[in-house]
């Protein structure tokens, strides 16, 4: 174990607390919604005049993503893996169908639902829960679009 | 509700629920990996990308906001 923990380094710590997080995530929302209907979602939701604190948070975790690239990190050595690329090109292939589908439910008159839809009941239902996830979700966004290039360690 | 083609609506609000952290899942997953191999991650190919595309990544990142806002913006 030990070995393992020193051939991974400092750097796994993120990662390793990020996987044991959406255990738990996952465990909860299979939990909580493997048996819950859309009955209970709300018809409509009123939009608010200004920024709401839930949205705030979610720009503030964006920004911040940002901000941790200025911290020292190391990079690996090898370059990219196919895998990688193989994980990239699917990641975009899930985008580019959750897309369709969103535009084809929107097309439908609601014959289907919006996944946007499901989210926001979800929301409705969990509020706090669903806050936290998209801000880890907007902390990755921002660390890696909002990219600010800060010192590698060697 | 209407069930969407030949899925259950209950089964669409679970797969939901459960997807957004089963991405974060993998995506840790897979950044442990690559940290093992010595490979740089996903992320730091995405850092690259948007480094050289700062317009497209600007771009990707407004959808971003936009979706927070989408979701948040209402009581």
């Amino acid at each position: 174990m030990r070995s393992l923990l020193s051939r991974l380094g400092p750097r796994a710590a993120p990662p390793i607390a990020l996987v044991l997080l959406s255990i738990v995530l996952v465990a909860a929302a299979w939990f909580r919604f493997r048996s819950a209907g859309t009955s209970a979602c709300p018809t409509s939701f009123n939009a608010e005049a200004w920024p709401t604190g839930g949205f705030v948070a979610v720009l503030g975790a964006f920004l911040l993503g940002g901000l941790l690239g200025t911290v020292p990190h190391k990079r690996g050595n090898k370059g990219y893996g196919l895998l990688t690329q193989v994980g990239l090109f699917a990641a975009i292939a899930v985008i580019t169908g959750a897309w369709w589908y969103e535009t084809r439910a929107l097309a439908s008159d609601h014959t289907i639902q919006p996944i946007t839809y499901y989210i926001m009941c979800i929301r409705f239902s969990e509020n706090d829960w669903t806050l936290f996830v998209f801000i880890l979700v907007a902390l990755l966004a921002g660390r890696w679009l909002w990219h600010r290039p800060g010192a590698y360690l060697q | 509700m209407a069930p969407a083609g030949r899925i259950p609506a209950v089964s669409l609000l679970l797969f939901v629920a459960v997807g957004g952290p089963v991405l974060i899942f993998l995506v840790a997953l897979f950044d442990l990996w690559c940290i093992w191999r010595d490979k740089m991650t996903p992320g730091q190919f995405i850092e690259g990308w948007a480094h050289h595309h700062p317009f497209l990544a600007a771009l990707l990142a407004g959808f971003v906001g936009a979706f927070g806002a989408h979701i948040f913006w209402h009581s």
